[in-house]
Parts: structure tokens; sequence; C-alpha cells
């Protein structure tokens, strides 16, 4: 891999995009709209696993492992999505305690 | 491929496992069927497996895709394996002398299907060890992500 591709994409070291912005870039998101949205991704994938889950305890469930693959699927997709938190929470905090 | 793509695999699989060993489980049952839905004896049924293409894209799971360019091409489909059909076997029935039973035919010969339980049985075990293989690659995926999404910690 060339060291100058990265360099490339690392907008904050061009020099180019940071003085003159491009009219049609677009708008990058913020990371409140990331977040929500991801967590409504997250969100959907645990009322599929609620759904299979009572489909398993009232007995009509009529495939049993897909119903599993959808409960571990929102058990990933929870625990994927409280690590990124937690990530993101901890660089915040390690930003709120540098020294000025 | 996305994040869940290995779990529709292996699922399907366990799905095509479970109709083989109902299949299976029907040719035991009517091992002894003298009258079917035809009036024939039952004929003994097998399961013909084919490989399906699971592309439903990003319907569901949140794939993970950081760079979207790259995910356009249909070479990293992922293939799970379907039922294509349910065949009848063409042997022919196993004729026995029983001239008082009610299906017998005109020279006292009662058809039986030409089902030997042995073979059944066997049948029966290798569905069962396939569909726990199914799981067991389902088990690796699921520690893998586990262990995975550990990494973030700490």
């Amino acid at each position: 891999m060339k060291i100058g591709e990265i360099a490339h994409q690392i907008k904050g070291l061009n020099s180019d995009k940071l003085f003159n912005k491009p009219q049609n870039e677009k708008v990058e998101e913020s990371f409140t709209e990331v977040l929500n949205k991801s967590l409504t991704e997250v969100n959907k994938t645990q009322l599929d696993a609620y759904n299979a889950m009572e489909q398993i305890a009232t007995g009509k469930v009529d495939n049993l492992q897909a119903a599993v693959q959808k409960i571990e699927e929102a058990e990933l997709s929870l625990k994927l999505a409280l690590e990124v938190k937690n990530k993101a929470l901890s660089a915040y905090k390690e930003v709120m305690r540098m020294q000025v | 491929m996305g994040f869940f793509d290995g779990y529709d695999i292996t699922t399907s699989g366990m799905s095509a496992q479970r109709t083989r060993i109902n299949i299976v489980s029907a040719n035991i049952a009517n091992a002894q069927t003298t009258h079917g839905k035809d009036g024939e004896a039952y004929k003994k049924q097998n399961v013909v497996f084919e490989e399906i293409l699971l592309n439903k894209q990003n319907s569901n799971s949140p794939s993970m895709s950081l760079d979207s360019k790259n995910n356009t091409s249909s070479m990293h489909m992922p293939i799970g394996v379907g039922i294509k059909e349910i065949v009848e076997s063409k042997q022919d029935h196993i004729l026995k002398f029983e001239p008082n039973h009610p299906d017998a035919n005109k020279d006292g010969y009662v058809a039986y299907p030409n089902i030997n339980p042995v073979i059944e049985m066997t049948d029966l075990i290798e569905a069962m060890r396939s569909y726990e293989a199914n799981l067991s690659a389902f088990q690796t995926q699921k520690t893998m992500d586990n262990k995975t999404i550990d990494l973030l910690k700490g």
C-alpha cells in the first residue's frame, strides 16, 4: 500500500480541500445522525428477535434455526453497537481530560 | 459480504438437512404402507439439493461496509443450499404373497415399498451429522465475531 494514498484520504492533510472546499462535495453526516441511524437498525434487529422469541415460546415457530439466527444477530448487533458507543465515549472523555 | 451473511449460509444448510430428516422419517414411517395416495404402495422419496444465492442486499443487517464502491460486484454473493425438488424413487415394489390382504392383486400378491430400514437409518444419521456440522460453523462464526467485538474493549 502506498503511503501517499492514505494521506490523500485523510482530508486534514489535503491542503486543497482544506482551503477551498468544493461545492459539489456531499454534506458529511453528523455523529448524531450516524448514531441515530445505526441505533434504529439495531432496534429493528431487536424487534425481529423479540418476534422470533415469541414464536418459539408460543410454539408457532416453523423454522427454528432461522428464529435462533435472528436472536443471535440481534445479540451481536447490540454488543457491537454498545462497544462502538463505549469507544466513542472514551475518546470524548480523553479529549476532555486534555490539559490546555 | 455482509456481517451476517455467514449465518444465512449455515442456516440454509440447517434448513436443508432438517427437510432431509423429515423426508427420511417419512420413508421409515411408511416402510410398510401398501396403500398410498394413488392406491399404489408408498414410493421411497429422495431430496435433491441445489445452491441458491442469498442476495438480500442491506435489507436488514447493518452491513458495516467501509468501502461501498467495492461492494457492488456479485462475486462475493453468499451461496447457500436449498431444496430443488423431492423425487420419488423409481425402484419396483416388493411383491409378497398374501391373498387375504385387502390390497392384494388378482394373483394374491401385495406390493410393499422397496424401503430398507437400515439404509434409511444411515441416511438419518448422515443428515443429523450434516446438521451438526452446520451448527458448528454457526458457532465458530459467532465465537469469531464475539472475539472481534471484544477487541474494542479496553
